[in-house]
């Protein structure tokens, strides 16, 4: 096996029992050994729960009962996804040597899926700092250029799979933290509608905003993963108890009769984006017109009304959350996300009400002006993968980025690949649709990707 | 001292309030942080919002009750 495939097309062999999913694990961890080092995308390994796991998967899979297309896949987990006997560390000192009896619920389902879990992931403190160079666990590093950040911060889970070291990852969501990584590193991440995914047993950043989701190297993959993740969970109280449909089933359609909004004033004027990602954003819409949609300019909120709102929400939220180890543990966090929370216990009870306040209004606001269309495309980060030294403590306080009117309103959104700049940096595009709506918002991306191409270049 | 800039006996007092146990040097720092922030603060203030949009009204009927 020269290139690691897809999930779709690795469920494709091993079902016709064409490749064993222990060969396809021997692969992965490979390319691990091979790769890692300089990558630095995994925190810890499991080879030997893994091969277990991959063992199962190939007498299910002689035996005629294999559990479905992710039976035999080798993915990874974020490490703020709590796993049992397996350390969970949210790269962060302060629970370095922590190892939960419990699987996170999306840890449950994945492993009920018959996939094989090569281990956990880097990821920012917390789902907050980073890039950070004061703490055990060194920064991911962007495969296409070692120099470049990866983002974050799912920053292990991009990483790895854009180097094809597994062939799928959870990550979580709370301000564009698989979106974004997604982008910077050329792979598919999905932030599901707010509620279809437990986040039981994931370390929260901020509860009103955090979401659990997944990449890959594909739309297609992140649908068959979304399938063995979605569903209602008591555990989680945002959880909510909605029909899990197939969410494969607009896949291989075109877009005919489709109308799809842009937002103009959010990528001309609002956050200024790079050449390349207003030419890949100008040829990605030429393309959804050529398949079919109908292109519709929307009137939406300001995206720094978005950007003031979920920044005051997540500092606050986060730092509720964190106040007891941020009082008595201080300096044991790493700089860059000690001070950026602490900044969310200066805040004062009025500004975290009218953040509120605002996400109300935004939220009614953003639904009437989709209420025309199917879905929303938009870039998915405003410029190609910064270099990793260059990335400032306060940055994402005056970036608005385009990933977070999707945290604030809960809708579903996909980052996908949208082609690659001069310096051979990939560039991302988004999609995003309504409540619910992920089933359009996969066919959407699904065949965009198909007519687009860019997923027969690896790094 | 810019409109964003926060006196230090001020933060400070932030920062006890917050029961952080800062040195000058992290207070230093924090100042630069919450210069970043009053911009986004200022945003989220407006006087015109109907009260429909109020995130305090959490009860809500149960459904098939009518609203008096």
């Amino acid at each position: 096996m020269r290139e690691t495939p897809t999930i779709a097309e690795a469920a494709k062999l091993i079902a016709a029992r064409k490749l064993s999913p222990v060969e396809l694990l021997g692969h992965c961890v490979a390319r691990v050994e091979a790769l890692d080092g300089r990558l630095h995308s995994f925190v810890e390994m499991t080879v030997d729960r893994a091969h277990r796991d991959a063992k199962a998967a190939e007498n299910r899979m002689m035996a005629g009962t294999l559990r479905g297309r992710l039976d035999g896949i080798p993915i990874a987990h974020k490490d703020v996804f709590r796993t049992d006997g397996v350390r969970t560390t949210a790269c962060s000192r302060i629970l370095a040597d922590w190892i939960p009896d419990q699987d996170a619920d999306a840890v449950i389902r994945l492993a009920a899926a018959g996939t094989s879990m090569l281990g956990k992931l880097t990821t920012h403190e917390f789902g907050l700092g980073g890039p950070s160079f004061d703490l055990p666990w060194p920064p991911a590093r962007n495969p296409w250029n070692t120099d470049r950040f990866t983002s974050g911060s799912s920053s292990g889970s991009a990483a790895a799979v854009a180097a094809g070291l597994v062939l799928g990852a959870t990550g979580s969501d709370t301000g564009g933290s698989i979106r974004e990584p997604a982008a910077l590193c050329g792979v598919a991440g999905l932030k599901p509608t707010y509620g279809r995914c437990s986040r039981n047993g994931m370390l929260p950043l901020a509860h009103s905003l955090d979401h659990a989701g997944v990449l890959a190297w594909t739309a297609e993959d992140c649908a068959i993963l979304l399938q063995a993740i979605a569903g209602h969970d008591p555990r989680d109280t945002a959880s909510v108890a909605h029909d899990v449909p197939d969410f494969s089933s607009g896949l291989g359609r075109d877009l005919k009769g489709l109308r799809i909004g842009i937002v103009p004033t959010w990528h001309e004027s609002e956050c200024a984006v790079s050449q390349a990602v207003e030419c890949s954003f100008e040829v990605a819409i030429s393309l959804l017109r050529d398949l079919g949609a109908e292109i519709v300019e929307l009137q939406m909120p300001s995206l720094l009304d978005f950007q003031a709102a979920c920044t005051v929400i997540m500092l606050c939220e986060a730092f509720a959350i964190h106040e007891e180890n941020m009082q008595s543990r201080f300096t044991e966090h790493g700089e860059s996300f000690r001070e950026r929370i602490a900044l969310g216990g200066l805040m004062s009870s009025a500004d975290y009400i009218q953040a509120q306040r605002l996400r109300r209004e935004l939220c009614a606001a953003s639904a009437q002006a989709i209420s025309g269309v199917d879905a929303l495309v938009t870039p998915a980060a405003p410029k190609e993968a910064p270099r990793i030294d260059s990335v400032t403590k306060w940055g994402f306080l005056s970036s608005a980025g385009l990933a977070k009117p999707f945290n604030i309103t809960g809708w579903p959104a996909i980052s996908i690949c949208a082609g690659f700049g001069e310096s051979g940096l990939p560039v991302g595009l988004q999609v995003a649709a309504k409540p619910f709506g992920e089933i359009l918002l996969f066919q959407v991306a699904d065949a965009f990707e198909r007519a687009a191409d860019h997923r027969s270049k690896r790094p | 001292m810019n409109e964003y800039e926060i006196s230090q006996p001020i933060l400070g007092a932030l920062v006890a309030r917050a029961g952080l146990p800062l040195t000058p040097e992290h207070i230093e720092q924090l100042s630069l942080g919450w210069q970043h922030t009053q911009p986004l603060l200022r945003r989220l203030r407006r006087n015109d919002r109907d009260t429909s949009l109020e995130p305090a009204g959490v009860c809500t009927q149960p459904e098939g009750v009518e609203t008096p």
